[in-house]
């Protein structure tokens, strides 16, 4: 019980550019993920190798794309048919879903290979549209009919955050300067620069124009500024993640067959999965952390035999500043609302001793819902690897974290990775 | 409705646009839910009947008040320099509910506090221009 009956290990992975890609569909997006990730697999593979077929993962294209029955539709442009190709929904944590649904089947003995994949384009839609869209994730008739937007709903944990535990808006503006800065070191990224990058940018375009410079002596003055506007109180715009065009791909394989492909496989040490009612009001009263959180991580932990210390680099979901502290809380990284002092104290930068979105996270590198909990992989993958160009945590890390949260909390996937 | 209806969210939200706000009580733990459950939330009971919340004060448990709204409150005015609150209001008998907040400053949100008063106030929005397509929303409204 509780074991995966045999070992499986990541094998390859690949991501494509993340953004509002005008010039890319999103069959582009998929197949520039998949070739990346074909070219980080050492000894190569080919669609042959892959008898489990697709694993896909996928919010909305039927909203954003007008586009369903996505499965065959990729696994066609890149020869995995007529092998099984699926598709997985769980709104942010889709890709999550599908990733682990892929590590039990290869698990089972049923199949060797298999391909996972996480897309999402969403600029094709206005921003009204996409908010409207998103909504989907919420409940329909109890939280969307009265006003939730997502911003919304997570500032509806802010606050509660904020009361419980006496977190502050500044605690929350050193979150997204973190993940600027670390997406400033990813080529990937949608927004790949420093907040203090964007507002000297701001101010020379203020200047430019002839307008009146705003005297912001630092990113803290920047972003209490009304150039930072209220979204969804207490949430600004900068702890908003972004409407993000993307893919990624990885390659999984039995551990048994996996040194086939590389020399150096990542296995998955645990996974976990967990799920509440999708209303935040449905929740027992708990508001600051997420019950489908916790038990991903503690079904993780346990299968991996391992302890949050043990983590040397993690990928949380911060769809929101907020959704990162209470990612951390909920993995036993800190105690419940202490997230904020690990941050202040710098421990979660890459140079800190628990590195957290070294990629950027959500909120720098972009968030394309479905491609989201893919996305993580490829950037644990990367990190234990020790490919991580510029953004590579020191050390050579050897056990990593994903963490993929759906919606305002109604599904969590977390996995931990080994390298062998 | 005069009759007995069976406990179906379907139900649930004719009793609303009635301004009725209808949560169930599990006959067999005591435990209150809203929106109503034919399967009691806590035991799993299916011995559960109708309870009116409509009169119930609660406190505001958390809320925002937001500035980029959804499409049909857009329409209805509101914008970044108009924000509509929402929250999430826990009602004396330990049921909770996601609603509007109304009679709430939003555009000050330091003046709306969690742990206060609020009671149920119905909202109700026309959906046609003639007004005869009528959506009863949950709202709160501070005692």
């Amino acid at each position: 019980m509780g074991k995966l009956a045999r070992e499986v290990s990541v094998i390859g992975a690949g991501i494509s550019k993340f953004g509002a890609i005008n010039d890319k569909l999103l069959p582009d997006l998929w197949v520039e993920a998949y070739l990346d990730a074909v070219d980080h697999v050492d000894n190569g593979i080919e669609a042959k190798d892959i008898d489990g077929g697709l694993y896909l993962g996928n919010f909305t294209a039927d909203l954003f794309n007008g586009q369903g029955h996505l499965g065959p539709m990729m696994a066609g442009l890149v020869g995995l048919t007529p092998k099984g190709a699926t598709r997985f929904e769980g709104a942010c944590a889709s890709s999550g879903l599908a990733f682990r649904h892929a590590v039990i089947a290869i698990a089972s003995g049923l199949y060797d290979v298999a391909c996972v994949g996480g897309i999402e384009k969403m600029t094709s839609l206005p921003t009204a549209g996409v908010t409207e869209a998103l909504a989907a994730a919420s409940d329909a008739i109890y939280e969307a009919r009265v006003g939730a937007t997502f911003p919304g709903l997570y500032a509806n944990i802010a606050s509660a955050h904020f009361k419980k535990h006496g977190t502050t808006k500044e605690d929350l503006f050193r979150v997204a300067i973190k993940n600027h800065e670390n997406g400033s070191l990813n080529e990937k990224a949608q927004m790949p620069y420093s907040i203090s990058e964007i507002m000297n940018k701001k101010m020379s375009k203020i200047k430019k124009r002839g307008g009146e410079v705003p005297d912001w002596k630092d990113e803290f003055e920047f972003l209490n500024s009304r150039s930072n506007p209220v979204i969804a109180y207490p949430l600004r715009l900068f702890d908003c993640s972004l409407i993000t065009d993307g893919a990624a791909v990885v390659f999984l394989a039995a551990s048994d067959v996996a040194r086939k492909f590389t020399d150096t496989p990542i296995k998955i040490a645990g996974t976990g999965q967990g799920s509440a009612n999708i209303s935040l009001h449905d929740r027992d009263g708990m508001y600051t952390s997420f019950i489908a959180a916790k038990t991903a991580a503690k079904e993780a932990y346990a299968m991996a035999d391992m302890e949050p210390d043990d983590i040397q680099v993690a990928e949380v979901h911060d769809c929101f500043t907020i959704a990162e502290l209470v990612a951390m809380e909920d993995l036993g990284f800190a105690e419940p609302g202490k997230a904020a002092e690990l941050v202040e104290q710098g421990e979660t930068r890459i140079t800190g001793s628990i590195p957290i979105n070294t990629d950027g996270g959500l909120k720098s590198k972009g968030h394309p819902v479905g491609a989201t909990g893919t996305g993580q992989v490829v950037e644990i993958f990367k990190q234990l690897r020790g490919i991580a160009k510029d953004r590579q945590v020191g050390g050579g890390p050897e056990i990593g974290l994903t963490h993929n949260l759906g919606g305002s909390g109604g599904t969590c996937v977390v996995n931990v990775f080994q390298r062998e | 409705m005069s009759t007995i209806h069976p406990i179906t969210q379907h139900n649930y939200l004719q009793y609303l646009n009635e301004k009725k706000l209808m949560g169930s009580k599990c006959k067999d733990c005591g435990n209150v839910d809203l929106p109503a459950r034919a399967i009691c939330s806590k035991c799993l009971s299916i011995n559960t009947a109708w309870e009116d919340m409509t009169n119930e004060e609660g406190t505001l448990s958390t809320f925002s008040c937001v500035h980029v709204g959804t499409t049909r409150f857009v329409k209805r005015g509101y914008n970044m320099k108009n924000p509509y609150a929402f929250g999430v209001v826990t009602l004396d008998n330990g049921a909770a509910i996601t609603g509007l907040l109304v009679g709430v400053d939003a555009r000050n949100p330091e003046s709306i506090n969690i742990g206060s008063k609020f009671k149920v106030n119905f909202v109700e929005t026309e959906l046609d221009e003639e007004g005869t397509m009528k959506q009863v929303d949950v709202g709160f409204s501070p005692v």
